[in-house]
């Protein structure tokens, strides 16, 4: 990438071999799996990578984003089940300095070094897209909150040990009556049940179900109300990285695919040589490397300070979807090859598609931009 | 112009539709990897295989759309049942116009009724698009062939009693060396193995490797070095293949597209249905129109056939254009569900998984647009060294 610094260029040589070298054998099988293997946490968290973005001193690599996001680029491109242990530094590191001291010296140390899975909940069987209508409750008695509702469709929520959940504390207000939570799930009065997918199947997506679950006020994250515009902070970092890890399944797949058109022939030709099949791949390098560019630009914006939530919004919407559309062509391509359980294009493609959902549809980030560019009184009127 | 069937045209698609409704809708047939024999046979029972095969092997007259409208009303309730009555046709079709009388005594009647199944295979791994570079060999001995080689996939491998396979008797003459046989699956000398694939489970597809299988000469389908012309892009079978499989991909996207029009007047966002944002609504507006153009398209193509008039061009059209047009639907109508589309609670994402084999079921799409191109364009348009494939 051009605009990568000297130390960004170093550490993106060195992330794409330590993945080669870690990640490669076992990748489809893990793909399978309910769970991201304790091994890749383990590994990761050795490496360093999971205190990307953190403030700690020891931290092995620079802390910027765009540093973050060549991890996660490189690691997904290897294996794409690590992208949900990535992502959740966001939200950890990006919340610290909201934490109680207690909370954030028991959680910070576990999950830096791959000993905790996390995940965050906001989404309910009956908001989505619309964040702010969620109905969970957490009601304050003296030094503890009791936390009753449904949240649904939680990545990592199988696994995780415990969730950052958002929780109404004042039913009048909506965005503003929006707190944070932290809430172990070993709690006898959580309950969860999964979801089986097409893809991202180790993401373990689950449903939990909050019966009364008291937890002390240590637990809050910020203040009361101040929940649902935090954790919009840290969404423009994490959309963009859901980008690049989907556009890295796409890549991946497109190098395979580039080798076997030179291999395969039809014709007595190397596929390559038909402009049915070269100029596909042709757009579709394009594609991918323009929704790479808006990635990085996403990224370098929020490490220089500067507004990036319309690039971000950009980034989910656009690299999600050129990566599915790569990966259908290029599965096409390999004809009844890449229907097959044998080649892991079928399962990139079924893992890419849960990137065009997750963390805030399409039409959600298209919102986003809108209003950026229409401005407030010609824009949306949600 | 009259865009409308006729009565008995209506009255199976009435019939059909009821049937399928009933039968073929329980979520667990989707992910099983067979279609269930009895299932098969209640649609033998009714007629759905005998469509246009002579009555003295217990079919009956029927247009070429009628055919075209029970693929699509069971498509409408179940992918793969679909696609089984697709290949069934083309099985009992082809020997029921080229097969030699013994083989038709023999299988036709049994296949129509359902009380054995068949399969159809011409792919193997290195000749897919290119038939001309089918290895599997049928070296003849007397009133026998030796046939050795393997075949893949296999569409209903697993399952079938007898399969139709397209091997190659003569090595030097390219697409004109290829021959088709009935082969019995049970014949000494084959062994079948299942392939795992990302969809269409109940389409047991297999891999036969055949080492000098013995087929009587009066299995062979069609004359020797005929059997380019039974199957290949413009032969016997091609439009078939291409017209059904698109009316099954369009089947399939008009299921997904109800649940996407029923969730959209259901499901709040923003204090309203979603079916009042644009992105919605324009969304299910488009693919509507798609649906519509696509599924014309077909029925004029079967229409042209049942006219006796050429339907080459159209047929093509639908062969790439229908399967891409019904992934576009489904895939709007799970994105419009957002993650309760993704998972198996609903048949959303099955059926994405499904439609991609139709996307590859006639062909790629590249060769399927060559065919359009020379037809539209001439034979300018075409590769020189795909000549020889082309003739009419």
């Amino acid at each position: 990438m051009v605009f990568f610094t000297e130390e960004q260029k170093k550490f993106c040589e060195w992330v794409r071999a330590f993945a080669l070298k870690e990640f490669s054998d076992g990748a489809k099988e893990r793909a399978k799996l309910e769970y991201v293997t304790p091994e890749v946490m383990k590994k990761l968290a050795e490496a360093g990578l999971l205190e990307l973005g953190t403030s700690a001193k020891y931290a092995k690599h620079p802390k910027d984003y765009v540093t973050f996001g060549i991890a996660m680029e490189e690691v997904c491109k290897v294996d794409f089940t690590a992208m949900i242990v990535l992502l959740i530094q966001v939200l950890v590191y990006g919340l610290a300095e909201w934490m109680s001291d207690e909370l954030r010296e028991e959680l910070l140390p576990a999950t830096s070094a791959g000993k905790k899975l996390l995940c965050f909940a906001n989404t309910e069987p009956d908001c989505g897209s619309d964040a702010t209508a969620i109905r969970t409750r957490a009601v304050r008695d003296g030094n503890s909150y009791t936390i009753s509702g449904e949240k649904t469709s939680i990545s990592g929520g199988m696994q995780s040990d415990a969730v950052i959940t958002t929780a109404r504390t004042n039913p009048s207000e909506s965005a503003k009556g929006i707190t944070l939570f932290y809430v172990p799930l070993d709690l006898p009065a959580v309950s969860r049940s999964i979801f089986r997918d097409m893809g991202s199947i180790s993401a373990g997506r689950a449903s939990l179900t909050f019966n009364e679950v008291r937890i002390p006020m240590t637990f809050r994250i910020g203040e009361e109300g101040e929940g649902f515009r935090k954790v919009m902070r840290t969404f423009d970092a994490s959309r963009v990285l859901v980008g690049l890890a989907a556009l890295a399944l796409a890549e991946t797949s497109l190098a395979e695919t580039v080798e076997f058109v030179k291999a395969k022939t039809a014709f007595g030709y190397p596929l390559s040589r038909f402009e049915a099949v070269s100029f596909k791949l042709a757009e579709h390098a394009t594609l991918l490397e323009a929704a790479r560019m808006i990635c990085y630009k996403a990224l370098k914006l929020r490490d220089e300070g500067l507004p990036h939530s319309k690039e971000a919004a950009m980034a989910k919407w656009f690299a999600p979807k050129c990566a599915v559309n790569a990966l259908h062509d290029l599965m096409l391509i390999f004809g009844h090859r890449g229907y097959s359980e044998a080649n892991p294009i079928e399962q990139r493609w079924r893992d890419a598609m849960s990137t065009q959902i997750g963390d805030g549809t399409a039409e959600i980030m298209k919102l986003i931009i809108a209003r950026e560019i229409l401005g407030g009184k010609f824009g949306p009127t949600i | 112009m009259e865009f409308k069937f006729s009565k008995k045209e209506e009255l199976l698609q009435w019939a059909v539709n009821d049937f399928a409704e009933k039968e073929l809708t329980d979520k667990a047939l989707v992910t099983l990897d067979h279609v269930p024999k009895n299932i098969i046979k209640k649609m033998g029972d009714l007629g759905f295989f005998g469509l246009r095969i002579p009555e003295k092997y217990k079919g009956k007259p029927a247009t070429w759309v009628m055919i075209g409208i029970l693929a699509e009303e069971i498509a409408k309730a179940n992918i793969a049942c679909a696609y089984w009555v697709m290949l069934s046709y083309e099985v009992n079709l082809l020997l029921a116009t080229y097969g030699t009388e013994e083989a038709k005594e023999e299988w036709l009647c049994n296949l129509v009724e359902a009380n054995q199944l068949g399969c159809f295979s011409a792919t193997e791994s290195y000749a897919g698009s290119d038939m001309s570079a089918i290895e599997t060999k049928a070296i003849r001995d007397q009133d026998f062939y030796l046939i050795s080689g393997e075949k893949k996939p296999i569409s209903f491998g697993m399952q079938a009693d007898v399969a139709v396979l397209f091997v190659k008797n003569n090595s030097e003459a390219g697409i004109r060396g290829i021959s088709s046989f009935l082969v019995p699956v049970d014949s000494p000398g084959i062994t079948k193995s299942s392939i795992k694939n990302m969809g269409l489970f109940p389409s047991a597809p297999a891999s036969f490797i055949l080492d000098k299988v013995r087929v009587p000469v009066k299995y062979r389908i069609g004359d020797e070095g005929e059997g380019s012309h039974l199957h290949t892009y413009m032969g016997f079978l091609s439009d078939f293949h291409q017209i059904i499989s698109g009316i099954i991909s369009l089947g399939a996207a008009q299921a997904a597209m109800r649940l996407a029009i029923a969730y959209s007047k259901q499901r709040v966002a923003f204090g309203r249905p979603i079916a009042k944002f644009e992105a919605v609504s324009e969304k299910i507006a488009e693919d509507a129109t798609l649906i519509e153009a696509a599924r014309w398209l077909c029925y004029r193509a079967l229409a042209l056939k049942d006219q006796g008039l050429l339907n080459t061009k159209e047929a093509a059209m639908c062969g790439w254009w229908c399967p891409k047009v019904a992934f576009q639907v489904i895939e709007d109508a799970l994105l419009i569900h957002g993650h309760t589309g993704y998972s198996d609670d609903l048949p959303l994402q099955q059926m994405l998984r499904d439609i991609v084999a139709f996307e590859m079921i006639s062909g790629t799409e590249n060769i399927l647009k060559l065919i359009v191109s020379h037809e539209t364009i001439g034979s300018v348009a075409m590769p020189d060294h795909l000549s020889d494939q082309f003739h009419n």
